[in-house]
């Protein structure tokens, strides 16, 4: 293989090279495409469909990737209710002791009756969410 | 004479000096009036008494800027002098004759012990010495004998246009920054809890695009970097990015000496393991990333052909906020020593006739 400055002029040894990077770049492109996105990691989030207004009850999350436990996360996860009068849980760095899995007992409590979501979020990764619908009874 | 007898001399003996004549006809002819003037300027300046260097005089400025010509023609102590120190010249004695003009400026003849055997305005046996010495041979005779320089190792036969070098550089990168271009971005300059260190192992192919030229301490080239990198990372949520890079570098070479600075920038794609998407925290945000390489330090070289390197590289891996906002880019920033050896792949220089 041999390259070789054939334009004299300036501008055209510029076209030349350009034209060399872009055809390399293509190439490049397509083969990292090609490689493709694995995806990311899903949540699940384990509540109650029903609970008692003011009365605490246990959520579970589970976060997985290629259907395995999910075991480096250590985002932070956030919650979010629909319920403004709810109380939930400060956010939670996930551990490796977690292993993707964390449980907390007893952690929310909803006051406002009737159908109720709380949402799961990881911080910068909001791609990984879960939602779990809950009847409210007075 | 007739004049294509005076022509036919004045080529075959310009053809001793390496010098085109064709060329300096050309240029001639374009601009006849402009060169005439030059030529008795510079005749005037350089004397009467050295009529072959008053006439090639002007040449040189010619043949330097064609980039062709010896070292010896852009050292300012052998300027007077014609004579092309070209490596495949090596070997071959030069200006063989009754005796050669001597400049009136040269340094080194001064000090010489030994008067000048003037022979009708010329001076016997000049030498130009491989260090740039001039000066008149202790061993001297009438015979007029100038040695090229031994440009084995010179900058010339290193760096040159279209040279190809293949380039192997591994780094340890870690050292952990903010993005040096946040200020642009409006992002605050500080970076995340999460550390670093890359080891990127970079094969390249090196082109060189121009000859050694350029003022001052500017004095160098600029040569074309396509590299394939393969980067391990040992600290980092991440373990290896595979990409493709491209850059340019800027070779700083001076007059003499083996060691050359240079400075260089990649920018290039790549594959990442991201481990963002999998909820670790301030890791990359998706595979798909750009990087960014700046870089600078000393290459050595040993032969025209084997060089080394040693320098300082920073190295920024991010996505281009393509991942946002599902998950945040926050990059890489790392930097530290980098190592490299580079390789001849095409033939050695061949100089035009």
């Amino acid at each position: 293989m041999k390259f070789v400055l054939k334009s004299r002029s300036s501008l055209g040894r510029a076209f030349h090279i350009l034209r060399i990077c872009a055809f390399l770049s293509a190439i490049a492109v397509l083969l990292t495409a090609a490689c493709g996105t694995p995806g990311h990691a899903t949540m699940n989030l384990i509540a109650p469909s029903a609970a008692t207004k003011d009365t605490a009850f246990t959520v579970t999350v589970h976060v997985v990737y290629q259907g395995k436990p999910d075991s480096v996360i250590n985002g932070v996860i956030h919650f979010t209710s629909s319920d403004p009068a709810a109380v939930l849980p400060i956010d939670y760095q996930f551990t490796r002791a977690d292993a993707g899995s964390h449980t907390w007992t007893n952690g929310f409590i909803l006051s406002t009756p009737g159908s109720q979501t709380i949402t799961g979020q990881i911080h910068d990764a909001s791609a990984i969410n879960a939602s779990a619908a809950i009847t409210v009874s007075p | 004479m007739p004049a294509r007898h005076a022509r036919k001399f004045a080529f075959d003996f310009a053809r001793g000096f390496d010098i085109n004549l064709h060329f300096f006809e050309k240029r001639m002819a374009k601009r006849p009036i402009i060169q005439f003037w030059k030529f008795l300027l510079v005749f005037a300046a350089l004397g009467v008494c050295s009529p072959a260097q008053s006439f090639l005089r002007p040449l040189h400025s010619e043949i330097s800027a064609d980039a062709h010509s010896g070292y010896a023609l852009e050292s300012a102590d052998l300027l007077p002098f014609a004579c092309s120190t070209r490596t495949d010249d090596l070997n071959a004695p030069r200006c063989v004759g009754s005796g050669e003009a001597r400049p009136p400026d040269l340094r080194s003849t001064d000090s010489s012990p030994h008067p000048p055997n003037f022979n009708g305005g010329c001076y016997p046996r000049v030498i130009a010495n491989p260090d740039n010495n001039i000066g008149v041979d202790p061993k001297s005779s009438s015979d007029t004998v100038i040695r090229p320089h031994d440009h084995t190792g010179s900058d010339r036969s290193v760096y040159y246009r279209n040279k190809l070098e293949f380039a192997f550089d591994g780094g340890w990168l870690p050292i952990d920054i903010p993005f040096v271009f946040d200020v642009f971005l409006g992002d605050a300059y500080n970076m995340t809890t999460l550390r670093y260190t890359l080891v990127p192992l970079v094969a390249s192919l090196r082109w060189h695009l121009d000859d050694v030229g350029g003022p001052w301490i500017f004095r160098g080239n600029w040569d074309m970097t396509f590299s394939g990198s393969a980067t391990f990372i040992p600290r980092g949520p991440e373990t290896h990015y595979f990409s493709y890079d491209m850059g340019i570098r800027r070779n700083f070479v001076p007059r003499r000496g083996k060691i050359a600075p240079y400075f260089d920038g990649r920018l290039g794609l790549g594959e990442i393991n991201a481990k963002e998407p999998l909820g670790v925290q301030f890791a990359q945000g998706q595979n798909f990333t750009f990087t960014i390489n700046m870089g600078s330090g000393v290459r050595y070289n040993f032969s025209p052909r084997y060089s080394a390197s040693v320098g300082l590289n920073w190295m920024h891996i991010s996505n281009l906020y393509l991942s946002q906002p599902a998950f945040s880019n926050y990059g890489i920033n790392v930097w530290g020593p980098i190592f490299g050896i580079d390789v001849r792949l095409s033939k050695p220089r061949h100089y035009s006739k």
